[in-house]
């Protein structure tokens, strides 16, 4: 008995060093290779439509952005990766900053993204646009009352905002946006009033937020667009009947505009696969990527050429913030510092 | 038989020798016992001659083998040394016979499986092969762990406070008996006692440690006397 | 000290653990050589306005949840260990499984019970009753979801203790007068501590280094502080200096309750096994008994794992269950590799430990601890510095054998060197107390019967310490089934383990196609309680 279970382990035992020692063969073949903090399963399908035109395979690594910047440099010249993906363009600027990344020089990809979502010395461009936007509650909210960002800090919303913990990279940018703007003053003057309006500390991710709207523990929540498009979008029926009590107001739109983030790509300073990886960035800014960003994930599309989603359409037309995308990586440890001074948590 | 030649030793965290410049001589087929208070280093002799620890200086013969002195230090499984300890060791996931064929090396089935008999017998539990330690008394499971130490025929066999664990209404017919099986066998054997009474009833020569230092007594009934 | 060292010759066994403790310390002096940078300015921010709220929070949870774990860990320990129940056998597996639910996913199971729309209000909307508002997302939530997910971390390593205890000591305490309760305050409890500490460390590590469950919960902890220094501002060095200040802490706490141990040390109880056998309990025992497990098995195994089925059921097919073969052959293979080396080493640092105690190897022990002892990204920056800088110095050897250049971190040797020193405190903590109660006896006794170490070890060590090896290979298995923050950022390209998938959707509030796989990380754990517990029958003590 005893003996049959100490064969069966160390069978057992061999038989999975073997196996993982023998994955090892190593092929010639064009790759590139990625560093990504977007995990959607609808990138996965890009990559592999990409592999399947052009003969070229896509290596992926998955992690958080910070951590992989990190990795990065640890790696220096010797790293593998060749580009570079994140879900924030504070991550590309920070990569910049770090001497991580090079230019693209790529006119397909000059050409696919307007001027103002890419970097002035293209060293990284947008995939993809998200806005960060007030929502509401449609039976309790008359949206006329609504305006600004600015405007959730009076009085007459005291209790009634709802927004998810400063740790998040969305709220950051948010204010990071506010300092570029207004300076940093107006900035903390906007945090500190929005702490007082808040109906609760935060909590939760961005679909909590607009459940609470609708329960009544709230009136407005700053949330994510493409979060309202997954609440719609639920195979869950509740969360599909949240999400049509839910109205979307594009803050700004009469001033300064309202705030964008994008998720972009860069190419890695010592990746290898250049050609491969250009070739990348202009398969995904091009307009059949662009299309599957748009309609998979309710994202913004970049190239101008492919419309948006038909939900993205139903919410309006937007006026964005008129401010260099890269200052929100500039101003990321300054927003951070001030959420800490105000007690946003 | 056996020889200890100015042994010394002291442990790792302690200040002062536990054994100091002892000389000990065995013939074959002598019973000593070492008596004397608690921590006196009784115990501690027994590890030194087992091998289980090792002296600061001195010099230990078994026969003509030397088991230990500068430089040199025959490990425990190479000594062939019996013992007995306090609380038995024996092998609780072990049967009786797996316990005693344990230290049968170097034998085929058929002659281990004699051999484990034999012992058997000769401790009068012949039917308890397939039971576990657990399943025994405490006398019986004292017996099966001298039946494993005298099963391959060691040369000296040593018993740490073999007595200790037993009630006193059994105290005597089981110190009867394994003396018995000992002058039976004839075996030399050194037992650490706390009770004077093992040592004047059953012992050749009695030596007492006190704070590590040993010194011959003159109190056994069939006294030989000094050598 | 040396003296004597050199006295006795380097044994082989020394010289292999001694090896093996560089190895666990290597990536650590990475860490700690930050200290040394200068103090950085996001320091002096974070010091000024966050950081006692921030330490106040983490003590908090700690203080709470260890609390709770200990009692509830010690008190199904020993009631499954020294009485007999219907089912004994079937609620001692049921009790070790929330293990395999890891605490971030439960505080989304939990919160999506109590959120607005969630399930609790559906249920009371079915039966037409008003909702209920319970704020699970608060510190008491997280005490909560932390308490019932860590408590079979006590459990196992409790267990495995009380089973060794000699009967005898219990019954002498009846004897001398004490009744059952106080028998066990007063004698068994401070026999225990070495043990019952042993499994609230782990639980307390494993809250301090938590980042996933309070950061949804919106509380900001110590490990906050590390993330937002790093993250948030940019500044590796400062957090560092954090992560390297809680490692010191742990370190202190850690040599202290060794100091305070060191003198009631259990002496080696003369264990005459009793076999097993377990008494029958009284009637209010009994009632209390079930009443407990049957709500504790409720709220940690019961609930969730209907709350995930459900999710799952509603998660939309389309690329979930993409790659699947190899996402499992993934997680298998790297736990099983894992769990043997953690074994493997634990065994090897607690033989020495046991055989020649000395200041060193007592140090040794403690250091295994190290890697458990910060958040599990900063260990991951340490051990990638430290084989890139091995990779770099083997580049002429690599160019000769026709490798790549980061042979080594690029491999998935990186990701199980990480996971193996990473999760060693745990293996070695049941394999340690597994020793110290076995003690030395039965290994001399073997050494005198003719056998060498290596005999004595496969026949005799082994065996006896067969449970507490088993309880370490589950901790350990478990554990990496269910690490995130090493495999994410060490592994090689295309490696996908169950959890990465589950973090993947999480991460993007796709929590219906996260439940698929969080369902089958339970699943696997399962498989693998039930293989080990089929191993450990083999086994007769």
């Amino acid at each position: 008995m005893e003996e049959t279970n100490e064969k069966i382990v160390s069978m057992i035992i061999v038989a999975v060093l073997l196996v993982s020692v023998a994955g090892c063969g190593v092929e010639e073949e064009k790759v590139v290779n990625i560093y990504t903090d977007r995990h959607y399963d609808t990138d996965q399908d890009l990559y592999d439509k990409f592999t399947e035109q052009t003969g070229i395979v896509v290596n992926v690594v998955k992690a958080d952005s910070d951590e992989l910047l990190e990795r990065l440099k640890a790696e220096g010249e010797n790293t593998e990766a060749d580009l570079l993906v994140t879900s924030d363009v504070g991550r590309l600027f920070r990569a910049g900053e770090m001497d991580l990344i090079k230019a693209f020089n790529s006119d397909v990809v000059e050409s696919n993204v307007p001027e103002h979502l890419r970097a002035t010395d293209d060293l990284w461009t947008a995939l993809t646009v998200r806005a960060r936007v007030i929502t509401y509650a449609l039976d309790r909210v008359d949206p006329s009352t609504l305006s600004t960002y600015e405007a959730l800090t009076e009085p007459e919303w005291e209790g009634k905002v709802l927004a998810r913990s400063s740790s998040h990279i969305y709220n950051q940018s948010l204010l990071a946006s506010f300092i570029a703007l207004n300076g940093e003053e107006a900035a903390k003057e906007w945090a500190q009033g929005l702490v007082a309006n808040m109906a609760r500390t935060p909590e939760g991710n961005d679909r909590d937020q607009m459940k609470a709207v609708v329960a009544g523990e709230g009136d407005v929540a700053i949330v994510n667009t493409y979060y309202l498009g997954k609440l719609l979008n639920s195979s869950d029926e509740v969360e599909v009947e949240v999400g049509k009590q839910i109205g979307v107001f594009f803050p700004n739109q009469e001033t300064n505009g309202t705030h964008i983030n994008i998720s972009g790509a860069a190419l890695t300073k010592y990746g290898t696969n250049d050609e491969a990886a250009i070739e990348l960035l202009e398969f995904l800014t091009g307009s059949e990527a662009q299309n599957d960003y748009a309609s998979a994930n309710y994202e913004y599309p970049v190239n101008e050429a492919v419309a948006p989603s038909d939900l993205l359409k139903s919410f309006g037309e937007l006026k964005i913030q008129n401010i260099a995308l890269s200052l929100l990586g500039e101003y990321n440890d300054k927003a951070v510092k001030i959420f800490n001074e105000v007690g946003w948590q | 038989m056996i020889k200890l030649i100015n042994i010394s030793f002291q442990y790792d965290n302690a200040s002062t020798e536990t054994l100091k410049n002892i000389n000990l001589e065995l013939e074959t087929g002598e019973v000593l016992a070492v008596v004397g208070p608690s921590g006196g280093g009784k115990s501690t002799l027994l590890r030194v001659i087992a091998g289980l620890e090792k002296p600061k200086v001195g010099e230990i013969f078994l026969g003509e083998k030397c088991l230990c002195k500068k430089g040199t230090f025959v490990n425990p499984e190479k000594r062939g040394i019996g013992m007995l300890f306090q609380d038995y060791a024996l092998f609780p996931h072990m049967t009786v016979a797996k316990n005693i064929e344990y230290g049968l090396i170097g034998m085929n089935t058929t002659e281990r499986k004699k051999r484990v008999k034999e012992v058997l017998g000769l401790v009068n539990l012949v039917e308890y092969e397939k039971r576990y330690p657990h399943e025994l008394s405490g006398g019986q499971q004292q017996r099966i762990a001298l039946a494993r130490a005298i099963a391959a025929t060691p040369k000296i066999l040593l018993l740490d406070e073999p007595f200790s664990n037993l009630d006193t209404h059994l105290l005597q017919s089981v110190r009867e008996e394994l003396f018995g099986i000992i002058r039976e066998i004839g075996i030399t054997t050194i037992m650490v006692t706390h009770n004077p009474e093992d040592a004047t009833t059953q012992a050749d020569r009695v030596i007492e440690i006190v704070e590590g230092i040993a010194s011959e007594k003159n109190w056994t009934k069939n006294n030989k006397g000094f050598i | 000290m040396f003296a004597r060292f050199k006295e006795r010759g380097l044994s082989p066994l020394f010289v292999i653990v001694t090896l093996i403790i560089v190895a666990i310390v290597l990536p650590s002096v990475f860490i700690f050589i930050r200290l040394f940078h200068p103090v950085t300015e996001s320091w002096l921010h974070i010091k000024e306005y966050v950081l006692a709220d921030y330490i106040h929070n983490s003590l908090v949870l700690v203080a709470g949840v260890s609390v709770i774990t200990g009692i509830l860990g010690t008190f199904f320990a020993w009631s499954l260990s020294k009485y007999q129940w219907r089912f004994g056998l079937l609620l001692e597996s049921l009790l070790f499984l929330p293990m395999a639910i890891p605490p971030y996913i439960a505080g989304y199971v939990y919160g999506g019970i109590f959120t607005p729309f969630g399930t609790l209000d559906r249920i009371l909307n079915q039966v037409g009753k008003e909702p209920i508002r319970v704020d699970i997302l608060s510190k008491g939530g997280a005490i909560f979801v932390f308490s019932l997910f860590l408590t079979p971390d006590v459990f196992l390593v409790t267990k495995v203790f009380f089973e060794k205890l000699p009967k005898n000591i219990e019954e002498s305490s009846r004897l001398l007068g004490r009744n059952q309760s106080a028998t066990f305050f007063r004698v068994i409890l401070p026999m225990s501590r070495g043990a019952l500490v042993g499994g609230i460390v782990l639980v307390m590590l494993e809250v301090l280094n938590d980042y996933g469950l309070v950061r949804y919960f919106g509380i900001p902890t110590f490990s906050t502080a590390i993330y937002q220094t790093w993250f948030g501002m940019s500044d590796v060095d400062g957090a560092v200096r954090l992560a390297a200040s809680l490692m010191s802490i742990v370190i202190i706490i850690l040599l202290m309750e060794q100091f305070f141990r060191g003198r009631g040390r259990l002496s080696q109880a003369r264990a005459i096994s009793d076999g097993g056998i377990k008494k029958r309990a009284s009637k209010v025992y009994k009632v209390v008994f079930y009443v407990l497990t049957f709500v504790y098995l409720s709220l940690a195994l019961i609930l969730p794992i209907t709350q995930l089925v459900w999710w799952s059921s509603i998660a939309k097919q389309t690329n979930v269950m993409r790659r699947f073969g190899s996402i499992l052959f993934n997680t298998i293979s790297v736990g099983v590799i894992v769990t043997i080396l953690v074994v493997v080493c634990g065994i090897l640092i607690g033989n020495l430990n046991r055989l020649n105690p000395s200041i060193l190897s007592k140090i040794y022990a403690r250091i295994v601890i190290l890697g458990y002892s910060v958040p599990a990204s900063i260990i991951a920056i340490g051990v990638l510095v430290t084989f890139i800088s091995v990779d770099r110095s083997l580049s002429g050897l690599y160019g000769i054998l026709d490798l790549k250049n980061l042979f080594l971190t690029s491999s998935k040797f990186i990701l199980i060197f990480a996971l193996t020193i990473r999760f060693m405190a745990i293996g070695f903590n049941s394999i340690e107390s597994g020793f110290s109660k076995m003690g030395k006896k039965h290994y001399e006794a073997s050494k005198l019967l003719g056998r060498d170490e290596w005999y004595t070890f496969r026949y005799v060590d082994f065996p006896i310490l067969k449970p507490a090896i088993i309880s370490a290979a589950i901790f350990a298995f478990v554990d990496v089934l269910k690490e995130l923050p090493l495999t994410l950022i060490l592994r090689p390209f295309n490696f996908d383990t169950l959890a990465t998938r589950v973090f993947t959707y999480a991460g993007d509030e796709m929590i219906h196609e996260a439940s698929v796989y969080s369902l089958i990380i339970i699943g696997v754990s399962i498989v693998a309680l039930i293989l080990l517990s089929f191993i450990r029958k083999g086994t007769r003590i």
